[in-house]
């Protein structure tokens, strides 16, 4: 006699059956994530992210060459995750070069001191000053790495300097096949002008040799005046400080300056560090315009009125204290540098743009002078230039606010900076650089397969 | 800076009018506690000493400084998965993954004990 089933036996069994099916059809990705919870790699500001199949944090040299030959490709190294530009991202390997780091090597005759590309820019100061020693400029970010800093042409202000680049005069490259090159300015010279700023597609490398001088101290003044004295006023400014920058408040009419100079003055520390003040002015800035962003006239009003009763302190520090800082405010960043000449006049026509169009921001834009190199892929490749950065809070949508100002960096020329974010493709980066095919040659040579390629660099390195 | 008192009257009308207030932060006070949490092994300190500590450990950065009592007192209230959370996908000024590229949700929640006190949840 057969058993009689109820409906909620047959409920139950058809679930259980269901269940089990379904089981069975789970992706590999699915099942993974059940074991253990995938990890989705995210950059500094938190606009790129993606779930790499892997994560190394090679120890040393011949981990990472062992590395580089097995990892599930495509392998992008990082550094800090600084970079606004999705050069990090892949669904294959981020290799961290974190480990690879601290003082290697010194020479106190020749002020050279070698480190490993991990060491992150705030560590970078101490050891050399014990040396008596110090880099010879250093860019705003002290939390990013030697390795990400030079690899994507990163810079500081002052027109007798280069980018950092130019400190280089030896580095060593690991290549995608575990091949190590040693390269400096007399050995592999080629190899070298190329690896100085390569954004990762060659390899990776491990440890860079660094011209320093004597350590120095530097005083730092800030003032706010109106933006359009500063223009009228540059090319005197640039000249009387050794570092020199502005910084202009958006939807105002004028800008914070930053002078630093170098100075035989006594160490002076004004009441709140430079990162406090900085901080602070950022923080009232955002509540202004926060408030005050429905009523265009009245912000301009406040915001001119909060910049006219600024006032700060000057400081006195050995220079690695005052070059480089801590930023905890968040944000995404365009930056283009165009040539010197025209870069009071790209700056009035984004501040007229944001202006006009009220497009929606509050962050302050930022304006640096570089020295011209003669790097191969350097954004200051053959000359000087004028370094403008605009930004948003990484709360705030990017897009369409960088998206209205790009074409006027492309109106002038401008070569984007390849850490921070831009639209160009090769076809269109190939004319600005005068060297692209040599480099491109060079990276076939150390990358036939293009392990160290993910779709961006894709994008950027290979013509359609 | 001088307090710009003005501006600043101004903007903490406006700023009453609502929206929300992070937690206090420690603005250089990095006075330890008399009992750390847990003990980082050689490996955990140094890797600790090239991410968290870059700011956790340096004053004027804004970040709470480890092992300050006070100073972790009001996030020890949010529980040890807010700070986790806080730690992997960013919080305020704090990057996602705090600097360190390799480490695990484990890594981050033994970081953050030595820092906060926080017992981990079983």
């Amino acid at each position: 006699m057969n058993k009689k089933v109820t409906r909620r036996e047959l409920v139950k069994t058809i679930g259980a059956v269901g269940a089990t099916a379904a089981m069975g059809g789970w992706s590999n990705f699915a099942l993974a994530h059940c074991k253990k919870p995938q990890f989705v790699w995210r950059n500094w500001s938190g606009g790129q992210e993606c779930i790499p199949a892997a994560r190394p944090a090679p120890a040393t040299e011949e981990e990472l060459a062992a590395v580089l030959r097995t990892s599930i490709k495509p392998i992008r190294p990082v550094g800090s995750g600084h970079s606004f530009s999705p050069l990090v991202p892949t669904s294959g390997s981020i290799v961290s070069i974190g480990q690879l780091a601290g003082l290697m090597d010194f020479d106190t005759e020749t002020k050279q001191a070698e480190f490993g590309a991990g060491t992150v820019l705030s560590q970078v100061g101490e050891p050399l000053k014990e040396l008596g020693l110090a880099m010879t400029n250093m860019p705003d970010i002290a939390y990013q790495t030697l390795g990400g800093m030079f690899a994507t042409s990163t810079h500081g202000t002052g027109l007798t300097h280069g980018s950092m680049s130019t400190q280089i005069v030896g580095l060593r490259l690991i290549t995608p096949n575990g091949e190590t090159h040693d390269c400096s300015e007399t050995k592999n010279v080629e190899l070298f002008r190329a690896a100085q700023v390569s954004l990762g597609t060659l390899g990776v490398v491990t440890r860079y040799r660094l011209q320093c001088r004597d350590a120095f101290r530097v005083k730092e003044e800030n003032w706010v005046a109106k933006t359009e004295d500063i223009l009228a006023d540059l090319d005197n400014l640039v000249g009387q400080y050794d570092f020199f920058e502005f910084i202009p408040m958006i939807h105002s009419d004028y800008s914070l300056v930053i002078a630093i100079s170098e100075t035989d003055e006594p160490v002076k520390h004004s009441e709140e560090s430079g990162e406090e003040q900085g901080n602070f002015f950022m923080q009232l800035i955002e509540k202004t315009h926060k408030y005050g962003s429905d009523f265009p006239a009245a912000r301009t009003a406040l915001m001119n009125m909060v910049a006219r009763q600024a006032d700060f302190e000057p400081t006195v520090d050995d220079s690695y204290k005052l070059l480089s800082n801590v930023r905890n405010i968040r944000f995404n960043e365009m930056e283009y540098q165009v040539p010197i000449e025209d870069g009071p006049a790209c700056l009035r026509e984004i501040l007229s743009l944001i202006k006009e169009k009220n497009l929606p921001s509050w962050f302050p834009l930022e304006y640096r002078v570089v020295k011209g190199d003669n790097i191969m892929l350097s954004q200051f490749h053959g000359r000087d230039s004028a370094s403008i950065s605009i930004h948003q809070h990484y709360t705030m949508d990017h897009h369409n606010y960088f998206a209205a100002i790009e074409p006027i960096f492309w109106k002038y020329g401008g070569r984007p900076h390849w850490g921070k974010l831009h639209n160009l493709n090769a076809r269109q980066l190939a004319p600005l650089y005068p060297e692209w095919q040599q480099f491109q040659d060079i990276r076939a040579e150390m990358d036939p397969e293009g392990k160290m390629l993910n779709g961006h660099l894709r994008r950027l390195m290979q013509s359609v | 800076m001088k307090r710009v008192s003005l501006a600043i009257l101004v903007v903490s009308l406006l700023a009453a009018c609502g929206g929300e207030t992070e937690p206090a932060t420690t603005a250089g006070n990095t006075e330890a506690s008399d009992k750390p949490s847990i003990t980082l092994t050689t490996d955990q300190q140094e890797t600790f000493a090239r991410t968290c500590g870059l700011c956790h450990g340096v004053s004027g950065t804004g970040a709470p400084a480890a092992q300050d009592e006070e100073a972790w007192a009001d996030r020890n209230t949010q529980g040890m998965e807010a700070l986790l959370d806080h730690t992997v996908n960013g919080f305020g000024g704090m990057p996602p993954m705090g600097m360190c590229m390799e480490c695990s949700q484990e890594d981050f929640a033994v970081f953050i004990q030595y820092m906060s006190g926080l017992e981990c949840e079983e």
